[in-house]
């Protein structure tokens, strides 16, 4: 272990702390400024602010990989494109593999993982420009970033908005990376910028260490919104929001081992709904829930969809334009740890908000 | 008989790096080019065939050829580097390192300072690097409206998704005085507090500002930055980045801006190889006799580029055995370095290769060794850029494969310390930019910042400084002294031995007959100084091609 005293260096691991907050800064900035600089006269095929992007972080050796291969091989409908630094990595059946080139394989469930070489922002413009524009885009944070950072790039490109910022934590070694000087600076920021904390590897730690992680992540960020998966796996509805697609979705819970830890309630309000009323109530839900989505019919909108998107404690509304062959009605689902949400609380609470 | 007039500069002492008349009294200049050196007695023979005048500017000053800058990148920084720096820390400003602003206190004294120095009342003033941990205090709306209520002030926290704005920014931005975001501060009693939070919030109220320094980029920025090397004494840029973005728009641009007579810098581009192959598939290697068909005196073409890990500062590099101390490593670069290569290889071409860590510079001398073997070349001029972090058999090596190393040698004094406990560990931190192995082992080397991407600035005399001191951050450790090289020695790295890198050593880098009369003016000699105060010498300005450009604040 490493002395506690004697230092060498002039500099204290406060001012280490600095160098690397305002370099993570600096390169964020200068991402921007480089984005802002590549959109000019761009014409992106989608809509403004209608793809979702979820930036999956975590520091080295936590299990992002394995959480990005699960995402792209699981039978979830959803057209995603996964971005990461480099395909070495992602091991993918090759019976799934439609085709593959030197920075993209495409998957035959509609999936792709694109290699980013270098370059985010002209990554995001080409999906953006593409005619088969992604449904939702998830960016693999390299181990140290701040994904704060790369959110701030990725939403230089206007056709996309923050869905939410997953965390993987690795339950093994979470101890020892926030309490050394080296590790502890990087791993807490990905912390802090996360809407959700996925922590893995809990499976393969004694109850002891269990315990005391989740007292620190209890101690530190009550706020924080934390699911344990097992071997990686982790219910895709939870980790991703909804599209804004037309055809809006709902994805269930899916595979068994999932469904006895998660549950899914969702509502159907034909009423309209008092924007006042659901503000108080959307503000007021309890932490334990992970995420909720729906279509809104509200009261002062009514010839428009309004979506609704809850991920953490985080929570937004977005008009998503007139009603187009649907009733118009309101649906939200509601997504948490089984056995945490009282349904009928929480359904005369959502009826007591009509108007 | 020409009539062209020519102009003869006296000066205390001229350092020509012509190691046959090292030391003389005066140039003589025709058509923007050295007629002759030696004193004004001594090049009479030619003297007498033309007008002639004497130009005694610089008659107490130290005239050397024009310093070289060979690898920065300044088109897509421009508009960086308009932004102004409040962190609590040292960094690389537009006059070398800025001081540490310590507090809140001090940082409301600087933007009273930058929004005074500001003429037009509009101009948005946006400064980053504010960390309330460390510098305390309450930055908010009505603390900034006491500075200026009316021109918009914007403060960028140092993690970027914390924006402070004072009431003209609010309104710039077009922050809605009512919403339920939480992201979205107010004051308890209903009014705007200027603070928005988190990512999606910061970029919608931070897009009018970025827009603004994009619409500053282009030509402007690189007026901006070119002004910033003519301080520097800096007379000829490399940036070996070109077409990161769009070929066609980065050129038009350096072509406006070179063809400027104003404009105080010649500059050399180096095509980013991932870039040009994306453009032109099988084609990309032709695209250099394109490039070189548009050359003049103050354009120039030259090198492809490549990459084999990530950023020194930004702990990218890629070390070997036993990594980082936290027990990971950098990022790579390109993958199939030599298969890439290939091509551009072939067609007879010059390559640049990122590298900083030894890992990296090893991939890059086995993809050497491997076009080597292929298709061998004699004078390919192969340059490893950066070359931070490596072992002595690695230079060796690059010298026996006949590569050369363009090194990044500022680190030593910038970052050595906080290194050796930040990621690399002291014994690769403190051998940083071993130029004393690369002279013992015969290879070419010229210095170079990388301005403005990493944690330097662009100042060749303090990159003599660092390789002949090696003294760190702390201005008292000196660390690994057997690196050091001679005074001599540095001086040709950032002037002929640069010149040699860039291809362009029968224009530049040196003051002899036919070469560009590009000069750095310096008020001492640096051959002559305490070597620790080599930074601290006063720069005049700068000569190119006989025209004369004192430095400007």
């Amino acid at each position: 272990m490493k002395q506690s005293n004697d230092k060498p260096s002039a500099l204290n691991h406060l001012d280490n702390d600095i160098q690397t907050k305002t370099e993570e800064s600096r390169r964020a900035l200068s991402g921007m400024l480089f984005a802002t600089l590549a959109m000019r006269g761009r014409q992106t095929t989608v809509a403004d602010k209608s793809l979702p992007l979820t930036i999956l972080s975590g520091f080295l050796g936590s299990g992002k990989t394995t959480t990005l291969n699960n995402l792209l091989t699981t039978d979830h409908g959803i057209k995603l494109a996964v971005l990461v630094n480099d395909f070495g990595r992602i091991n993918i059946d090759s019976a799934l593999i439609e085709s593959k080139t030197d920075d993209m394989i495409s998957l035959t469930n509609g999936c792709a993982c694109c290699a980013v070489s270098g370059d985010l922002t002209k990554t995001l413009i080409e999906l953006t420009e593409r005619k088969e524009v992604p449904e939702a885009i998830i960016i693999e944070a390299s181990g140290i970033a701040d994904p704060n950072g790369i959110a701030q790039v990725a939403l230089s490109n206007p056709a996309i908005y923050l869905d939410g910022i997953i965390t993987v934590l690795d339950a093994e070694n979470l101890v020892s990376q926030t309490s050394s000087d080296h590790t502890s600076g990087t791993v807490i920021r990905q912390i802090q910028a996360a809407d959700i904390l996925l922590l893995n590897k809990l499976d393969i730690v004694n109850s002891q260490v269990r315990t005391q992680i989740l007292e620190y992540l209890e101690q530190h960020f009550a706020q924080k919104v934390i699911i344990e998966s097992l071997f990686g796996e982790v219910p895709i509805s939870a980790l991703l929001g909804q599209s804004k697609s037309p055809k809006v979705k709902y994805f269930p819970i899916e595979g068994s081992h999932h469904a006895d830890k998660f549950e899914s309630v969702s509502f159907n309000v034909k009423q309209p709904l008092d924007r006042n009323k659901l503000n108080l109530l959307f503000d007021a839900l309890p932490p334990k829930i992970i995420r909720a989505k729906g279509v809104l019919l509200l009261s002062d909108n009514v010839n428009n969809r309004v979506a609704y998107q809850r991920v953490g404690g985080r929570w937004s509304y977005s008009d998503m334009g007139a009603w187009i062959n649907d009733d118009a009605e309101s649906n939200i689902v509601f997504i948490a740890p089984k056995g945490s949400v009282e349904l009928l609380e929480l359904e005369s609470k959502l009826m007591a908000c009509c108007v | 008989m020409s009539k062209s007039k020519v102009t003869v500069f006296t000066a205390k002492n001229i350092l020509t790096m012509d190691p046959g008349r090292p030391e003389v009294g005066a140039v003589a200049v025709l058509d923007g080019k050295v007629l002759s050196t030696g004193s004004v007695e001594s090049m009479s023979p030619w003297l007498s065939q033309y007008d002639w005048e004497l130009d005694e500017t610089f008659a107490d000053k130290v005239i050397l050829p024009g310093f070289i800058e060979p690898h920065s990148h300044c088109w897509m920084s421009a508009g960086f580097m308009a932004l102004d720096f409040i962190g609590p820390l040292p960094w690389p400003g537009r006059n070398g390192i800025n001081k540490p602003v310590e507090d809140c206190d001090a940082i409301f004294e600087y933007l009273r300072e930058a929004d005074k120095r500001e003429k037009d009342p509009l101009k948005p003033l946006v400064a980053w690097g504010y960390d309330e941990a460390k510098q305390g205090g309450n930055i908010d709306r009505d603390a900034l409206d006491l500075i200026n209520p009316t021109r918009p002030i914007y403060i960028i926290s140092w993690a970027p998704h914390l924006l402070y704005m004072n009431s003209a920014a609010l309104s710039l931005s077009k922050v809605p005085e009512k919403t339920q975001d939480p992201h979205i501060k107010f004051y308890e009693d209903g009014r705007l507090k200027g603070i928005v939070t988190e990512p999606e919030a910061v970029s919608f109220a931070i897009a009018p500002v970025m827009q603004e320094i994009s619409d500053a980029s282009g030509v402007t920025g690189l007026k901006f930055m070119a002004s910033i090397a003519n301080r520097a004494g800096v007379t000829t840029i490399a940036d070996l980045m070109f077409g990161v973005l769009d070929f066609d728009t980065e050129l038009a641009d350096h072509s406006a801006a070179t063809e400027d007579p104003s404009f105080p810098v010649r500059m050399r581009l180096t095509p980013y190889a991932a870039a040009l192959n994306a453009k032109f598939g099988d084609d990309a290697p032709k695209f250099m006799d394109t490039l070189k068909a548009k050359e003049t005196n103050e354009l120039f073409f030259g090198g492809i580029k490549f990459m084999s890990d990530g950023s020194y500062p930004l702990m990218g590099s890629l070390v070997g055995f036993p990594g980082y101390l936290d027990g990971t490593n950098g990022q790579p670069g390109d993958s199939n370095l030599a298969e890439l290569m290939k091509p551009f290889w072939e067609a007879g071409l010059q390559l640049h290769c990122h590298a900083n860590g030894d890992l990296a510079i090893d991939l890059t001398l086995g993809a050497l060794e491997t076009l080597q073997k292929q298709h061998p070349r004699f004078d390919h001029r192969f340059t490893v850029e950066h070359y931070a972090m490596s072992n002595q058999m690695q230079a060796r090596k690059l010298k026996s494969l006949g590569g050369i190393a363009s090194v990044n040698n500022y680190f030593s004094h910038f970052r050595s310390l906080l290194h050796r406990d930040h990621a690399y560990g002291p014994d690769r931190s403190e051998t940083v930019g071993r130029l004393g192995t690369l002279e013992k082992e015969g290879v070419i080397f010229a210095l170079h910042s990388d301005y403005p991407q990493v944690v330097v600035p662009m100042l060749p005399l303090t990159a003599v400084y660092a390789a002949v001191n090696r003294v760190a951050e702390d201005g008292k450790t000196v660390v690994a002294p057997d690196e050091c090289i001679g005074v001599a020695r540095a001086l040709r790295a950032i002037t002929i031995d640069a010149a040699y890198i860039l291809g362009l050593e029968t224009k530049l880098g040196s003051l002899e007959q036919g070469k560009f009369a590009d000069f750095t003016v310096l008020e001492q000699n640096p051959l002559e100084v305490d070597p620790k105060s080599i930074k601290d010498i006063p720069i005049w300005g700068t000569v190119k091609g006989g025209e004369k450009f004192e430095a400007q604040e």
